[in-house]
């Protein structure tokens, strides 16, 4: 309701008040009050809020004005037509979907029609979207400055330039998705990202081989309230990543360590020690959770074919959230044949079994 | 609890809960002021107190309504008007008239002498209910969500929204217009746009 303007404003309240068996009085279905519409519209899959919003000119209007929340992804040949159709329409999307199923749809040309009417749009998913370059990241940094969900997965046009562009103008990013982008996600996106993007909750650098330890180091020192990473196939990363992510991001929940083949005991340990020299800054969020609750939950270093027992025991000694246990696998290990032994608090159910393996 | 009341209970705890006279603003425990009051007998039906209420409601043609205040209170708007001390005479309701309002508290009714789904009988009566009640033509439709709107009743509203979505759904926007008398006001420009649309939409 915040982003209407002046005279849409006047209009709304025009359809809304009703004056007692005067002349106002609504009968018919055309001025149906647009909050009503938008009830109804709220019930309907998204192909079918296109259909309605072809019926009459009142109905178009008020789902204009109204629609916060549309998915395209269901289209199989004509999403970038739609999308050059609708966007000068839906001017108060806050979510959109764009995700493409097989074939890469959409152009730039949708894309920079979406920023230079969806203004207010937070959450964006254009993932699988191979045929886009930069200029699309150039027009979504000048028109999309609320942006705080973005899934550009798999988009391997994108370069890291575009990225750095990006960054330094969507500063309220939280949620950020750059599996797969190759080329955009270096060293140098990644240092603009933890300088420019001060919010950021989550990311995820997955098969993104030209990640390093600077870059990373940027986002841990950049970004404290960091609480997902997933680090799958950057295989240049060291202990010194991780041991800036545990000594720096002390609400970190999930971390991807899949087939990053440099990860030592080091590491580990920093992780659990972290525990220990964290526990003072998160004091108050502990009264209010659980210690179960808090530190990491998910952690993945499957193939970090250098880890020992002892060091992956200590971690998962420190943080009792992570589990080996089958109903809430949480520590995956897969790959990892020397580490078959390591139990969460909940297997100690046969302890003699460890020794047993030794 | 409050059903097994007795007066013997009441001789007991009256001491406690019922005010003590001389009320005066030194002992505000003692004392219940006029909300503190429509409020404990809003959440205890079967309250000491006194027994259920009727409420007048008068609709925009001037027809008289009585209804149970249990009743008329499932609308949130009545309920706010009652609270504030509106309802000494009767409730005028402008935007609703005397057809509406009849089948508007025949809904009420039904739903308030239902007991809470606890049983599956009371719970596939109340929905072969509903799904009867909105069969009507789409006019009538019509002017019940917007009562339901004004009054203020969250099941008749959603009742009557999905009732409608299902009836937009798998349509055509001229079988859309067709089903709600809807005029097409579209230039032809506009409608070439529309046009356009749904065949990307479909294809």
């Amino acid at each position: 309701m915040s982003t209407m303007q002046g005279d849409e404003l006047n209009i709304f309240f025009d359809k809304l008040v009703v004056f007692g068996g005067g002349s106002r009085v609504i009968t018919e279905w055309k001025d149906i009050p647009m909050e009503l519409l938008m009830r109804i519209v709220c019930l309907l899959d998204d192909r079918t809020v296109i259909v309605a919003s072809g019926v009459c000119s009142g109905w178009r209007d008020a789902i204009c004005l109204g629609l916060t929340h549309l998915s395209l992804s269901w289209c199989t040949n004509n999403m970038n037509n739609l999308v050059l159709s609708l966007a000068p329409k839906f001017t108060n999307l806050r979510v959109l979907n764009l995700r493409q199923k097989d074939k890469p749809l959409l152009d730039d040309n949708a894309v920079e029609t979406i920023a230079n009417n969806c203004h207010d749009l937070e959450d964006l998913d254009l993932s699988k979207s191979f045929k886009l370059g930069d200029q699309s990241l150039y027009a979504l940094a000048r028109g999309c400055p609320e942006l705080t969900k973005l899934n550009i997965s798999g988009c391997s046009g994108f370069s890291d330039r575009g990225l750095k562009f990006l960054s330094s103008y969507c500063r309220k990013l939280k949620v950020l998705n750059l599996c797969g982008c190759v080329k955009a996600a270096t060293d140098k996106a990644l240092k603009s990202i933890g300088y420019n993007c001060r919010q950021l909750e989550s990311i995820n650098l997955g098969w993104c081989e030209g990640v390093g330890d600077v870059g990373v180091m940027s986002l841990a020192y950049g970004c404290p309230g960091l609480h997902a990473i997933d680090l799958c196939g950057c295989v240049f990363i060291t202990d010194e990543s991780v041991i800036a992510l545990a000594n720096n991001c002390v609400h970190l929940r999930s971390l991807g360590l899949y087939y990053c083949q440099n990860i030592t005991d080091r590491a580990m340990y920093a992780l659990a020690h972290s525990r220990v020299k964290n526990r003072h800054e998160v004091l108050w969020e502990s009264v209010k959770t659980r210690y179960e609750e808090e530190g990491l939950m998910n952690l993945n270093i499957s193939q970090c074919t250098a880890l020992t027992p002892p060091a992956v025991q200590a971690l998962c000694d420190s943080f009792p959230a992570l589990h080996t246990c089958p109903g809430r696998h949480s520590l995956i290990i897969s790959g990892c044949l020397n580490l078959t032994s390591v139990h969460c608090a909940c297997r100690a159910v046969a302890p003699y079994s460890r020794f047993a393996q030794v | 609890m409050l059903k097994n009341l007795n007066s013997k209970h009441i001789q007991r705890f009256s001491y406690k809960y019922l005010p003590q006279f001389p009320i005066s603003p030194n002992s505000p425990k003692l004392g219940f002021s006029r909300s503190q009051i429509a409020n404990y007998r809003s959440n205890f039906p079967t309250t000491i107190m006194s027994s259920s209420k009727t409420i007048v409601l008068r609709s925009s043609d001037g027809e008289t309504f009585e209804v149970d205040e249990a009743v008329a209170v499932e609308s949130q708007t009545i309920k706010h008007m009652i609270e504030d001390g509106c309802a000494d005479t009767s409730i005028p309701l402008p935007n609703v008239t005397s057809k509406i309002l009849s089948k508007v508290i025949e809904y009420c009714k039904k739903h308030v002498e239902t007991p809470n789904a606890d049983e599956k009988v009371a719970e596939e009566d109340l929905k072969s209910f509903d799904a009867d009640f909105v069969k009507v033509d789409q006019s009538t439709l019509f002017d019940l969500i917007l009562a339901a709107n004004y009054l203020n009743i969250k099941s008749l509203l959603d009742l009557t929204c999905q009732t409608v979505a299902d009836m937009i759904k798998g349509k055509t926007p001229e079988e859309i217009r067709k089903t709600f008398n809807i005029k097409n006001d579209f230039t032809p420009e506009e409608e070439e746009e529309v046009r356009r649309e749904n065949a990307w939409a479909f294809e």
